[in-house]
């Protein structure tokens, strides 16, 4: 007999956590808007497996952000949403996300321009602070692996100059 | 440019990003309930074509062979147990354990375990961290062995290949505690896998007791002839391996 999905909890957590997993999905694919695609994948196949995300080890919001790594990933084979590194945002982009300024726009262009495999290890190390051997463990890669996508991320992030000013800083 | 840096400069990117979506509660229940119902008429069909394949099965094959395959069952010592398509003779001695969530932790010795998933053990404390215990797996050293449906990830490297009944295996050795992992090197992410631990002697035995379904037949006017171990390979995504032998 086929259980019935029970979506008890799903609108909370949807209600209290969807903005931050539209970010996470704008920052693994470098647009805010095909992050908010990408959060939607990961949040419907949260729905199918609601039943068991729902106990209290569940940890739904672990699941819906592994969907969406592996969707940003498969995006690179199969060149999901025809998706074509650009010098500047569309103004699509730009109308659906007020407030941005200018450095989060460049910042996300950034982004986009990376190749999607590097992407995903440079947002996965450093804005959802995992470690290397979990994002190795996430991506299905080696720890060198892990290390050699995110020395090459940072070479090109370094290279675009966006973060020139930011070195500054630097002590 | 520093990782705090890098941090900063993500987390303000992500919060200028505003959803535009102005009510997701509503409009994701429904896609899911949709989800759901397609998921639920795919199942309905498939379901109905391999019905008709079992009959057709089972009155072409012996009713022994067809008996063998029921899967999802544990057994008693000296008997065949299977999990997602994956079988393994239970040795003279050992006990069967059906759980939810496989901790190899602390695997008990002589025990094949049967799970849905299993605890990688991130939010274990890793020793030689500040103020964390040095976390010490009761199951180290141990023999034992675990199949699970939903197991480790397909890696783009791995660390070998072996070839065993017709299927491309990704071998991975682990620590905390140490184990080898053996899962189906497919395009599935997460694929049924199967944990051994021991010596190599003891993997070796185990890993003959297990039987991997098969893999994709080689076309008929030829195909790769794989060696049995498989020195080094490397990949770059999934079906596109390069492959040299001992």
């Amino acid at each position: 007999m086929l259980r019935r999905a029970e979506p008890a909890g799903y609108e909370d957590f949807v209600a209290s956590r969807y903005r931050e997993i539209v970010r996470f999905g704008a920052l693994l694919t470098g647009d805010g808007r095909l992050g908010e695609d990408l959060a939607q994948e990961g949040l419907i196949a949260a729905y199918r497996s609601w039943h068991r995300l729902s106990v209290p080890d569940g940890r739904p919001e672990a699941y819906v952000r592994q969907v969406m790594v592996r969707t940003a990933m498969r995006a690179r084979r199969r060149r999901w949403r025809d998706e074509v590194p650009t010098e500047d945002l569309p103004d699509a982009s730009r109308r659906g996300f007020a407030d941005q300024s200018d450095l989060s726009v460049q910042v996300l262009a950034s982004l986009r321009r990376l190749p999607a495999d590097q992407r995903v290890v440079l947002v996965l190390r450093f804005w959802a602070d995992a470690s290397e051997a979990e994002v190795a463990q996430t991506l299905g890669v080696a720890v060198g692996t892990v290390k050699s996508r995110t020395s090459r991320a940072l070479a090109a992030l370094r290279a675009s100059g966006l973060f020139v000013e930011s070195s500054k800083e630097t002590p | 440019m520093n990782p705090t840096h890098v941090s900063e400069l993500l987390e303000r990117a992500a919060a200028s990003v505003t959803p535009t979506e102005t009510d997701p509660t509503s409009r994701l229940v429904s896609l899911g309930r949709r989800s759901v119902q397609r998921r639920r008429r795919a199942w309905g069909t498939a379901s109905s074509v391999a019905a008709a394949a079992a009959v057709a099965a089972v009155v072409a094959l012996p009713l022994g062979t067809a008996a063998q395959d029921r899967s999802e069952a544990t057994g008693a010592p000296g008997t065949t147990v299977s999990l997602g398509g994956l079988s393994v003779a239970v040795p003279e001695g050992w006990r069967t354990s059906k759980v939810t969530t496989f901790d190899p932790c602390i695997a008990e010795p002589h025990t094949l375990y049967l799970a849905a998933r299993w605890d990688p053990g991130y939010r274990r404390p890793k020793s030689g961290l500040p103020g964390s215990t040095p976390v010490k797996c009761t199951s180290e050293g141990q023999t034992w062995m675990a199949v699970v449906q939903e197991g480790v990830a397909q890696y783009l490297t791995p660390n070998r290949l072996v070839v065993k009944d017709g299927q491309l295996l990704q071998v991975e050795e682990s620590d905390r505690p140490s184990m080898w992992t053996y899962r189906a090197f497919n395009d599935g992410n997460q694929a049924t896998t199967a944990f051994i631990s021991g010596d190599e002697k003891d993997r070796e035995q185990l890993l003959k007791r297990t039987t991997w379904p098969a893999g994709p037949m080689a076309p008929a006017h030829g195909g790769l002839v794989l060696p049995d171990r498989i020195a080094s390979a490397t990949s770059e995504m999934p079906g596109m391996v390069g492959a040299t032998d001992a």
